[in-house]
């Protein structure tokens, strides 16, 4: 077959994204699902929305008379304009060289890119999170603030449960389903937890575990712990965190959409390689959405300078 | 004993005219004769002038009544005609139709070659959906291709799902290389060239979970044919 070499080019994109998707915390726990065909031309897809569903009420003796109403979900989708792209060049020219490089199972030429894709998909959610509008803030440091025991409404072991009760409220009271939600933090959350000793590991379910980040479930909640140096603020001496913008979302709070993968080909001028040449890149189309506001909150959270 | 003479000089020149007029006119009928005959008979009786002018003007009735016979049995060979070429036209066009179909099924087949078309023939809601469309401005496979996103659409679940309704339930267990443009792979197949080239124009654009359904096998036919070489 001619193009064995180029069909494994697209396999091998696949593999990349799948290796470096495993590798996250935050894209890992959004909502990935698109539905048809993305459209290059016009750079759009459809993602699916949830909170369509009609509930229709009657009684008994109504229905009986009435036939169910029909209804068509059409709107069970929304066509959104994708405008983000991620890509990396390969320095070889030959297509042979770039599938061997990647093709291995211990790849490190792989491995370097799913780290380094992984960390910067990570950084740039992470950054837009922490740049959403304050009504999807909710500031711990001012809610937990007490003017005599603790002015700077720092999170302490003492009051590491009643942040959380915080967290659960502000769902509750927009009755929406705690379990569909997670908290995003930093390890220093963690070691919180730990000295309040609360942290037991007792409430793993089968699957968590295995899910990259995942820490515990405290007070009903389930804490992942992320590594996003670009919202938290650290210690210059001891290198803790001392104040940080944790993520409080529910899966479809973001929907994250990479509907096209490929490695292609481009072509080199003679100015750059004698006689010109064919380079290759691998290549990643994407884009993220909140599209409902109350399912995604940045949580403002300070700790203790030193320990 | 003279006027019987006569008589019988009449009677043989009557029937002497008779007889070539006979000659002359070799598509006269046996009906015609017998009616001559009887006149015959009848004018024995009477005078032979007369028996003369009545035989022409029977003569032009006659003749009359072929033609119309003729016209008759022309217009009838004609309207024969025309019915069995109306016919041939019909019988044409349903073969025609047989045959596009056909080809329409054969070109569907080479695209779904894993759909069996029993399972869709059997398929109440897809007999729905081509009523009245076979054979129209969309061929077969545009059809079944409209099915499958519109039970998507309105049900909610995959394209995948929808056609793995129709697949065939029985694959061939001899492991040997075996065509198939669907999505779903078979531990013991590897897809065959074109469909390979296809699919992987196809898996940049896929979602998730359809390149979690095409990928192994897509692999094993990579590895199939680069040894093959």
């Amino acid at each position: 077959m001619a193009n064995t070499l180029q069909a494994q080019l697209v396999g091998l994109s696949q593999r990349i994204y799948k290796e470096w998707i495993a590798k996250t915390v935050l894209v890992q726990s959004c909502d990935r699902s698109f539905e048809g065909e993305f459209n290059l031309e016009r750079n759009e897809i459809d993602i699916p929305v949830y909170h369509d569903l009609s509930v229709h009420k009657t009684t008994l003796k109504e229905r009986e008379l009435k036939p169910a109403p029909l209804e068509f979900m059409k709107s069970s989708t929304i066509r959104v304009t994708v405008d983000k792209a991620r890509y990396s060049h390969w320095g070889h020219l030959k297509i042979s060289t770039i599938v061997e490089r990647l093709s291995q199972e211990d790849s490190e030429t792989r491995k370097k890119l799913i780290n380094k894709w992984a960390r910067d998909a990570e950084d740039e959610l992470a950054l837009w999170v922490a740049g959403l509008p304050r009504r999807q803030e909710i500031d711990l440091s001012a809610l937990l603030a007490d003017q005599t025991k603790n002015p700077n409404g720092l999170l302490t072991p003492d009051n590491i449960v009643l942040a959380l009760d915080i967290l659960k409220a502000k769902i509750i009271e927009k009755n929406m389903e705690v379990a569909d939600f997670r908290l995003f933090t930093s390890e220093r959350f963690r070691s919180i937890a730990r000295d309040a000793k609360i942290l037991t590991g007792a409430n793993l379910d089968a699957n968590e575990p295995f899910r990259k980040g995942f820490v515990d479930i405290i007070n009903g909640i389930k804490i992942y712990e992320h590594e996003c140096a670009a919202i938290t603020t650290r210690s210059t001496d001891t290198g803790l965190v001392t104040e940080e913008t944790a993520i409080w979302k529910s899966t479809d709070g973001i929907q994250y959409v990479v509907p096209y993968k490929n490695t292609i080909a481009y072509d080199i001028p003679p100015t750059e390689v004698l006689m010109g040449a064919k380079g290759y890149q691998t290549v990643e189309y994407y884009d993220f959405f909140n599209l409902y506001p109350t399912r995604l909150y940045k949580v403002k959270i300070k700790y203790v300078a030193s320990s | 004993m003279e006027k019987k003479e006569k008589v019988d000089s009449s009677i043989s020149e009557y029937f002497k005219d008779l007889l070539d007029d006979i000659e002359l006119d070799e598509e006269t009928e046996v009906e015609a004769e017998e009616e001559t005959e009887e006149e015959t008979a009848v004018e024995d009786d009477g005078e032979s002038d007369d028996l003369e002018e009545e035989s022409e003007e029977e003569k032009r009735r006659r003749e009359e009544e072929q033609r119309r016979k003729n016209k008759n049995a022309e217009e009838a060979r004609k309207r024969r005609e025309r019915e069995a070429k109306e016919k041939k036209k019909a019988q044409d066009k349903s073969e025609e139709q047989r045959n596009e179909l056909g080809r329409q099924l054969v070109d569907f087949k080479k695209k779904y070659p894993d759909i069996d078309l029993a399972a869709l023939d059997n398929d109440k809601r897809f007999a729905r959906f081509v009523e009245g469309k076979l054979l129209g401005k969309k061929d077969f496979t545009q059809l079944y291709e409209e099915y499958v996103d519109f039970v998507k659409e309105i049900g909610g679940t995959t394209g995948i799902d929808v056609q793995k309704e129709h697949m065939l339930k029985e694959r061939s267990s001899s492991g040997s290389s075996r065509s198939s443009g669907g999505y779903v792979s078979g531990d013991t197949d590897v897809y065959s060239e074109r469909d390979l080239e296809k699919i992987a124009a196809r898996i940049p654009f896929m979602t998730e979970r359809e390149v979690m359904q095409v990928l192994p096998k897509f692999e094993k036919s990579i590895e199939f044919y680069k040894n093959k070489k």
